[in-house]
């Protein structure tokens, strides 16, 4: 057998260096008119605005489309013009309307009106997808939004079952199914009564400052400027999500320059990177709340006493910020700073021994064992173990159930729990969002089909339930504020819910990307805003 | 023509074997496949709607004929994680673990082959305890771990080869998609920039998987050849006078070549199946990503599928190397 001769083999590991040198990646940056996001997207299931509803394409869905009204990040306290630029309500609270801005042009070329505006909202109720709930609470249902929402020439009048408080009424305006899609184009790829629906998950038909160049599941989302876009021209030409799971991977990326922002880095990493001159951290507080719930079918979480003691056995100061270094900020009630009639108190602290004199007037003077589910991802599964060396203390003993997300909340709706930690994220920028998971239970049967936190821990409650009703209707904002101010306090201090801790998100970016931020809300980051340097 | 038949009737009993452990596996899960669907928030019409559509109320026999009888006719259902045809996912997911794992199998083999021959070569001395120390590394080293180290030190530091990623985000959209491979696209393509690129970022995965394959490889490669010089025929030749390294080359390799080729493609069919830990560390959206993730979403109609899938590759690179040993070895032709 002849042997290769050496200088064939030479040129053969020239040619190999040659192929695998890289010259000049050390210096390696992203082209300026482009923005690279590095983020986990597997949950990203359909870019259809009426009907999407998961967080990890919420921000691009916020960039495709123009919603009725927007929100703007460095004012969160009313919403601002989307699509409407003006609106009244009337004195009774049954209606609203809604002044459609002239000169807007959807990515078809053709201009906004009112009919895209009715149809847009009619469609979220017609198709009747997840986020619908958040329109369906004004009393509209299939057979009669076509009625309650109507286009009226460059007008856009809401009507409702009952007078609804109108900041309520404006702040779901400003959710993602109020997204603004175009009615002639969308109407064009209708297929068996769908009303689109299966050719806008993948594709986009909006007035927004981006339009969808490409959408490849769990692989990336290639958002290119739109030409027709009648605001201020975004800085960054083209955004780029690219779906990294590995939060390691994604901080090698960012570190080498190779992407412009990481978005899913843990606490650690970002305590590791932000003393790093070339990159900047951004903290995004959400609207977000984790609380420890306690089943009442269970009959020792049941006892009131138990509620209090176990509230003072959270170590609220150490998780903060020694666990988390502040990406989780203590919060006890259930709205946090920023979403509006908010109150800010905390007043319980780990105390051990305040938590035994409790359990002992309860009639468990050494505590007792239970169950606790829990995640298998941060933070729930460091939270669990956290409470589960601090209630030790006590001897509450926490048997954790620790599992993957499905599974969790599969059993959490089935109310299989005794004892859990989990988030409940903010929808729209209204109290309502959130109060109406906390403390509304409409009827404690296995048949309600509103599944929320009082009904998942049989937590029978008609007289919170109806204030709760009454704050979405009341026309007083100061009425509505003390409403809500009293809900939370009596949830913080006299429930089986223990709220604990807000969520703050941080976006990690280049130093030279200016104007990255995050709302409350997990769909409220603006990509047009951005420049980089 | 008659063996040829009996080996494909093997391979459909197999895969209806398959299809039933797959969806008994998928509905013992505990975890509520409509919620993967339509979330948490759903209203309570669109989840009863979701789950009549996916037979959810009919008896569970019903649910399986219904299963197997839309494979039989070719639709394998929608992904709820990804809101797509399930098999367009697999044939977006499926060519990046066949890139992967086809580069995996060269190095392993490459190199797997004459350190098994060195090793036997210097039996009981240093180069052989070299030879082992070193396949075993590949063997029992986290790919993770080597992954997340490799791209610090060839990546962040050194700068030598490109990030997690099948390719800069430069050339991810600008050579066209043809076969799925992006060093093949990227060649169909005449972007010399681009070859570099792919070849870039598949040298540190590939490399890292191929080191495992190539601990297989030399392992039993290894054992196989001690075994053969240690039968007659090799004593014969030796006292012929042939050099050790002719004996090993010429005659005991190839009386060695079937159960090498076995343990080859069995670790091929290894690496197809995904490696999910590697294709995590670099953003590599392979089929064991995709399985993995579906599975972690509750979608169990992709989970069913991509299991198949593997199953069948996995049945087919088996029955491959049956044809193949038969056709090299007659002895196993009469078997």
């Amino acid at each position: 057998m002849p042997q290769p001769s050496t200088l064939t083999r030479r040129s053969a590991i020239a040619l190999a260096a040659g192929l695998l040198a890289r010259p000049g990646r050390s210096a390696a940056a992203t082209p300026p008119e482009m923005l690279l996001i590095a983020r986990n997207i597997d949950d990203a299931l359909t870019l259809d605005p009426q009907e999407s509803f998961e967080i990890s394409n919420g921000d691009v869905m916020n960039n495709l489309y123009l919603r009725l009204l927007g929100r703007d990040p460095a004012d969160l306290s009313s919403p601002v013009p989307g699509v409407a630029e003006r609106w009244t309500s009337a004195p009774d609270g049954r209606s609203m309307t809604f002044q459609i801005a002239s000169g807007l042009v959807f990515e078809s070329g053709r201009p906004v009106t009112a009919e895209d505006a009715a149809f847009s909202l009619q469609r979220g109720i017609l198709l009747g997808k997840t986020p619908s709930f958040i329109t369906r609470q004004f009393g509209w249902t299939r057979d009669n939004v076509r009625e309650m929402v109507r286009a009226d020439g460059a007008t856009l009048v809401l009507r409702f079952a009952r007078p609804y408080a109108p900041d309520l009424v404006l702040s779901a305006m400003t959710a993602g199914i109020a997204s603004i899609v175009d009615r002639v184009e969308v109407m064009a790829h209708e297929k068996d009564g769908d009303l689109g629906n299966n050719w806008l998950r993948t594709h986009s038909a909006g007035c927004g400052p981006y339009r969808l160049a490409d959408w490849r599941p769990k692989e990336a989302f290639v958002l290119a400027a739109s030409p027709r876009f009648s605001g201020p021209a975004p800085g960054v030409k083209q955004v780029i999500v690219r779906h990294v799971p590995d939060p390691s991977a994604q901080r090698l990326l960012l570190e080498k320059g190779d992407v412009d922002v990481a978005l899913d880095l843990r606490p650690d990493q970002l305590r590791a990177v932000a003393s790093n001159p070339a990159l900047h951290l951004e903290p995004m507080p959400r609207g977000s709340v984790f609380y420890v719930a306690l089943n009442q079918q269970h009959p020792i979480l049941a006892k009131p006493l138990v509620w209090q003691a176990l509230r003072w056995l959270i170590d609220y100061e150490g998780i903060s910020s020694n666990l988390f270094h502040g990406q989780l900020r203590i919060n006890q009630s259930f709205l946090t700073e920023g979403v509006p009639y908010a109150i800010q108190e905390t007043p319980y602290r780990l105390d051990v021994a305040k938590a035994k004199q409790l359990l002992a007037e309860a009639g468990h003077p050494d505590g007792f064992s239970i169950t606790f589910d829990a995640v298998s991802i941060s933070p729930y599964n460091d939270l669990a173990q956290s409470l589960q060396a601090s209630f030790a203390q006590a001897g509450v003993k926490l048997d954790l159930k620790i599992a993957d997300i499905s599974q969790v909340l599969s059993r959490y709706r089935q109310r299989r729990q005794d004892m859990i930690v989990f988030v409940k994220a903010l929808d729209y920028n209204d109290p309502n969002s959130i109060a109406d998971f906390f403390t509304r239970n409409d009827d404690d049967s296995d048949a309600n089909t509103n599944r929320n936190a009082a009904w998942r821990n049989h937590w029978v409650i008609p007289e919170l339930t109806q204030r709760t009703t009454d704050a979405t209707g009341e026309q007083d904002p100061a009425r509505r504020r003390a409403i809500y101010a009293d809900l939370q306090r009596k949830v913080m201090t006299d429930s089986p819910l223990l709220l604990a801790f807000q969520q703050i998100d941080t976006a990690a970016t280049r130093a030279g990307v200016a104007g990255y931020r995050g709302g409350l809300c997990f769909d409220s980051t603006y990509y047009a805003r951005i420049r980089k340097s | 023509m008659s063996r040829i038949a009996g080996r494909i009737a093997t391979l459909l009993v197999s895969l209806a074997g398959l299809l039933f452990v797959t969806f008994a596996l998928g509905r013992l899960l505990p975890v509520d496949p409509v919620l993967a669907v339509v979330g948490d928030r759903a209203p309570p019409d669109l989840y009863a709607k979701v789950a009549h559509d996916m037979h959810l109320d009919r008896p569970i026999a019903i649910q399986f004929a219904l299963y197997a009888a839309a494979m039989a006719r070719g639709d394998f259902g929608q992904s709820s994680s990804t809101g797509q045809p399930i098999m367009s996912d697999i044939a977006r997911f499926f060519p990046a673990t066949l890139e992967l794992a086809t580069f995996a199998i060269v190095i392993g083999v490459g190199l797997g082959i004459p350190t098994a021959v060195f090793c036997v070569r210097h039996a009981g001395r240093l180069g052989d305890h070299l030879g082992r120390i070193v396949s075993l590394l590949g063997l029992s080293i986290p790919v993770f771990w080597l992954g997340l180290v490799g791209l610090l030190v060839f990546y962040a530091k050194l700068g030598w080869v490109g990030g997690p990623g099948r390719t800069d985000v430069a050339f991810q959209y600008s050579v066209p998609v043809v076969t799925g491979l992006a060093v093949v696209d990227a060649m169909l393509s005449g972007d010399w920039a681009a070859v570099q690129d792919a070849l870039s970022h598949l040298v540190l995965p590939g490399g890292i998987l191929g080191l495992v394959a190539f601990g297989y490889v030399t392992r039993m490669t290894r054992g196989f050849l001690l075994w053969q010089m240690g039968q007659d025929y090799v004593t014969v030749a030796r006292l012929k006078g042939l050099s050790e390294a002719a004996i090993l080359w010429r005659h005991a390799l190839p009386a060695a070549t079937g159960p090498v080729l076995t343990v080859i493609l069995w670790t091929y069919a290894y690496l197809l199946e995904g490696a999910v830990l590697t294709e995590t560390v670099f953003a590599w959206p392979g089929i064991g990503l995709y399985v993995t993730q579906s599975l972690f979403a509750g979608d169990v109609p992709a989970v069913l599928v991509g299991t198949l899938v593997i199953g069948a590759v996995f049945m087919l690179i088996n029955q491959c190397g049956d044809l193949v040993q038969a056709a090299l070895d007659p002895r196993s032709r009469a078997r």
